[in-house]
């Protein structure tokens, strides 16, 4: 029989809160991490609209001093967010090898914030010399290096870069590598902080980023510009963030006494096949049969679904065609919530703090809800529209979609003792 | 020798860029890498910083003139007055 993938740590970062406690009190509130920000000015940037952690990262008063020379922000939130979750845990007073321990750390775009300001401050130089930090901060899988480095973990190392599926890509790769005997605890998520011009400007060109102007709601109230599933949902807003989750294997959790959060029950990962950056609703619905099917639940089971939900009139259309696809009659008893309508849109990230919101939603019983939300006749589910509901959740499964055409979906249930 | 006040400044580079403890007192006659223990990509990060304040050039060929606190202070010296 295989391995039981037991969560035993999880955490966020966002725009919300530097925790999931807040995180996630601020999502069951219905309040929004969206709003206008100074640093995005219209000199560099065609939309100031963007859910930022504030006081946080490199140069802040809490700056982590341990990673001082590596200015991206990814890598601050990633490391803030891990030791979160290490703790959450029980590390590192619980026992643990760390040889044993596997660190599965994504991001979409690595540390393009730091290549914009290096850039930036190299193009008024005399010669062509460039920070001998650059490039240690660039490369997506120092994520994965400092937390290793500052936890003390030595166990396999990977850096999915699966665009906006990156941090589901890692939590089943985590758990693959535990069935596989790789290792038997695992660091899981991701990490994004992508506010450059090229990045913002770029979503804005695509037509994918929010940028209404005049009297748009969002433009007059930005907590507004991100709502998902809505009539007039007009493209995601940006976001920065961490999730982080720690797996182990049920044998290492019954021999070294650890504490379960929840069980991750099926997971499963494919490919479209079609396009750069449009998702194919054949395979995203073939994507949730396929972790249903894995996990060995019927699915009636599901309790809540994390919907993907970037708040684009494509996304949100396709993928209530899949989960009506998928669930059939069960879908309109379904609740589907997107909690990006409050958080905006982590890219990598996004998916990583979506599955420690479920797990949350396993423990707490609780759904967040889809904030902004104004129902649109083409898309009848049931949105949570707005308010946090008690609800009992046995089962939650968390999709994403990624550019490129990647696809990833987990399925998260409770943990009773009994 | 520099004169105190842009020698004192190099210092501040020196321990922010080199990431020297701030505790350790700087004193010129230190060498950045034996003395102070700056590794070699702090120790490039301090050469950077230099040329970033002072809009001067460091060229490879000078760097292993550049052992010491004061090697660099009065690198800084002349060759910011050259550039004025």
């Amino acid at each position: 029989m295989a391995e039981r993938i037991l969560i035993i740590g999880h955490s966020a970062v966002t725009c919300l809160g530097r925790d999931l406690d807040a995180t996630w009190d601020g999502l069951i509130a219905g309040r929004s991490g969206i709003r206008r920000h100074a640093s995005l000015g219209p000199e560099r940037f065609l939309q100031d609209i963007g859910g930022i952690v504030e006081d946080f990262g490199p140069g802040s008063a809490t700056e982590d001093a341990e990673i001082s020379r590596l200015g991206s922000r990814s890598i601050h939130l990633g490391l803030a967010a891990a030791r979160a979750a290490w703790a959450d845990a029980g590390f590192p007073s619980a026992p643990f090898d760390p040889e044993r321990v596997a660190l599965i750390v994504g991001s979409a775009m690595g540390g393009l914030d730091l290549l914009d300001a290096e850039t930036t401050r190299a193009s008024t130089r005399k010669n062509l010399a460039v920070s001998p930090y650059l490039i240690p901060g660039l490369i997506i899988n120092q994520i994965a290096g400092q937390i290793a480095q500052q936890l003390g973990l030595h166990g396999p190392s990977i850096a999915p870069a699966n665009a906006c599926a990156s941090g589901g890509h890692a939590v089943a790769m985590g758990a693959m590598l535990l069935r596989a005997g790789e290792a038997e605890i695992a660091v899981c998520g991701a990490a994004e902080s992508a506010f450059t011009p090229s990045i913002v400007n770029g979503f804005v060109t695509m037509k994918a980023l929010y940028n209404r102007k005049g009297d748009d709601r969002g433009a007059a109230d930005p907590s507004q510009a991100s709502r998902p599933f809505s009539a007039d949902r007009a493209g995601f807003v940006l976001s920065e963030g961490a999730g982080m989750l720690v797996l182990a294997t049920e044998t290492a959790v019954r021999q070294n006494n650890l504490r379960p959060l929840a069980e991750l029950k099926g997971w499963a990962m494919n490919s479209d096949g079609y396009h750069m950056a449009m998702p194919e609703a054949k395979r995203v619905a073939l994507c949730l049969k396929s972790a249903l099917k894995h996990s060995g639940l019927p699915p009636e089971a599901i309790g809540y679904y994390n919907a993907h939900g970037t708040s684009t009139p494509v996304n949100d259309r396709l993928e209530t065609g899949a989960i009506r696809e998928v669930f059939g009659d069960h879908a309109d008893r379904l609740p589907v919530s997107s909690i990006k309508g409050a958080l905006g849109h982590g890219l990598g990230a996004a998916s990583a703090i979506e599955a420690a919101v479920c797990v949350r939603s396993l423990r707490e019983q609780a759904i967040p809800p889809t904030i902004n939300y104004r129902p649109d006749p083409e898309l009848s589910l049931d949105f949570v529209p707005d308010v946090g509901r008690d609800s009992p959740v046995h089962a939650a499964m968390s999709a994403s979609f990624g550019f490129g055409g990647t696809n990833n979906a987990l399925i998260f249930t409770r943990w009773t003792d009994a | 020798m520099p004169d105190a006040s842009l020698l004192g400044e190099v210092i501040e580079v020196i321990r922010d860029a080199g990431k020297v403890a701030p505790g350790v007192a700087i004193k010129p006659e230190q060498r950045l890498v034996d003395d102070l223990g700056i590794d070699s990509l702090d120790l490039v990060g301090v050469f950077l910083s230099i040329q970033d304040r002072y809009d001067v050039v460091i060229d490879d060929d000078d760097v292993p003139d550049l052992r010491r606190v004061v090697d660099l202070a009065e690198y800084v010296a002349k060759n910011r007055l050259r550039a004025a």
